[in-house]
């Protein structure tokens, strides 16, 4: 089999499969290295660069999808308009940095009833029972799927931001929050202080 | 009272007793409680004339020692931090948890840019659809979804309005005919055919309790491919 060849394997193979393909399993296929396998996804990932389609690296493998600038025409022969709802996308994310997370963990946090919520995302394959936690009650403990990965383009779970970054982030949003207060409450002093 | 309680380190009233054990002069293991109600109904047979009132207060003072005794032997449950907590820190605590939760409502904003961001592209069929996955649409229907399967076959029955002449049919009966009937569909028989024949309610209420016999005693199986789809029911081998 010449390099060609097996390229052209490698096409078919991401593009038909519906899960994202890994190395591994494409290695264990084809009886090839790891390390070939990778170099020649990278080979075809250049080799699409002129095209409409693109083999991105996403959900722990590789796959074949449009390329986003022509979404605006691709999306009249086929859309998905699903959203996930906001309570849906929260759980998710305690989940994917939390993992693996139990159901009253997830309620401490978010301070309502998961019941609903958590049912919709086993049932839509974006989380998964991996077993149970050994405290009082025995609850199940959840984790994120590749199907996970794949819904949110993430390569793998390490691709998530860390979550300090929010933090900072808050931090910041609550300083500035207390400086406008702070601002806001000497104009006012100011003013009276003139005022009388 | 003058009632006087005897153990290892103590003699006394037992109220006194009942105030050492509180300030933890006295171990629970120093108070032998199966002693003490031995001493004391072996005095009252002593007695000539029995003063209810003070061997009343007695079984009070007992009981509550035995009560403090139980919880000091009994594992210490930390319910009492919720008592205690003064409004400062269960401001505090509910700061903390919503610095907490902060966080990931930021990380939900992230992945809804990443959704997003996802939306625009697309692989071929099939397509990345929050749908159900092909080889999990097989599921076992549960009770509620027979139930309201039934109520649908009841309904029906509501609108076609016929006379019927009163054929009273046992859940027994039902029982075989149902397991002949699907025995022979090879490829499982819709919930809904069951209830194909007109019936009248008695006996829609037979059928569908000869179906939840059946399926207790497994001798049949039930699945509903999609949410709210048709209910087929099979026989199972063996």
């Amino acid at each position: 089999m010449d390099r060609q060849e097996v390229k052209n394997i490698l096409e078919c193979m991401v593009f038909a499969s519906e899960k994202s393909l890994s190395i591994s399993k494409i290695s264990g296929i084809l009886n090839l290295e790891e390390k070939e396998v990778k170099e020649i996804l990278e080979e075809l990932k250049k080799d699409f660069e002129p095209r409409g389609l693109q083999l991105i690296e996403v959900g722990g493998g590789y796959k074949i999808m449009t390329k986003p600038q022509y979404s605006f025409f691709v999306k009249e022969v086929c859309s998905h308009t699903t959203r996930l709802t906001q309570s849906a996308l929260e759980t998710l994310a305690i989940v994917a940095y939390r993992q693996p997370a139990t159901k009253p963990e997830i309620e401490h946090l978010r301070g309502v009833n998961c019941d609903g919520v958590m049912d919709t995302l086993l049932e839509r394959g974006l989380l998964r029972i991996i077993g149970r936690k050994d405290v009082a009650g025995k609850p199940f403990l959840f984790a994120t799927t590749d199907k996970f990965l794949l819904y949110f383009g993430l390569k793998n779970i390490k691709d998530l931001p860390p979550l300090e970054e929010f933090e900072a982030k808050f931090k910041e949003n609550l300083s500035e929050l207390r400086q406008d207060y702070d601002t806001n409450v000497i104009t006012l002093d100011n003013r009276v202080a003139v005022n009388g | 009272m003058n009632y006087q309680v005897k153990t290892e380190n103590f003699i006394g009233p037992i109220d006194a007793l009942i105030y050492l054990f509180k300030k933890e002069e006295i171990t629970p293991e120093e108070i032998k409680i199966n002693q003490i109600i031995d001493d004391f109904v072996s005095f009252l047979h002593l007695l000539v004339k029995y003063d209810f009132e003070d061997a009343g207060e007695f079984v009070v003072f007992l009981a509550t020692l035995i009560e403090l005794k139980s919880k000091k032997i009994l594992p210490q449950i930390k319910e009492e931090t919720e008592e205690i907590l003064n409004e400062e820190t269960l401001q505090e605590l509910m700061q903390l948890r919503l610095e907490e939760f902060t966080k990931f409502a930021e990380a939900a904003k992230v992945l809804r840019v990443k959704e997003m961001k996802m939306k625009e592209i697309f692989a071929g069929n099939p397509p990345l659809e929050l749908k159900k996955l092909a080889g999990e649409k097989i599921k076992g229907a549960n009770l509620q979804d027979l139930v309201k399967a039934l109520s649908e076959v009841l309904n029906r029955q509501k609108n076609l309005n016929i006379e019927i002449i009163r054929e009273e049919v046992t859940v027994e009966e039902k029982i075989q005919h149902l397991l002949a009937k699907i025995k022979n569909e090879k490829s499982g028989i819709s919930f809904f055919d069951l209830f194909a024949d007109n019936l009248n309610k008695r006996e829609i209420i037979v059928t569908f309790l000869a179906l939840l016999e059946l399926i207790k005693l497994g001798s049949i199986y039930v699945i509903q491919d999609v949410l709210f789809g048709e209910i087929k029911i099979f026989m199972l081998e063996g």
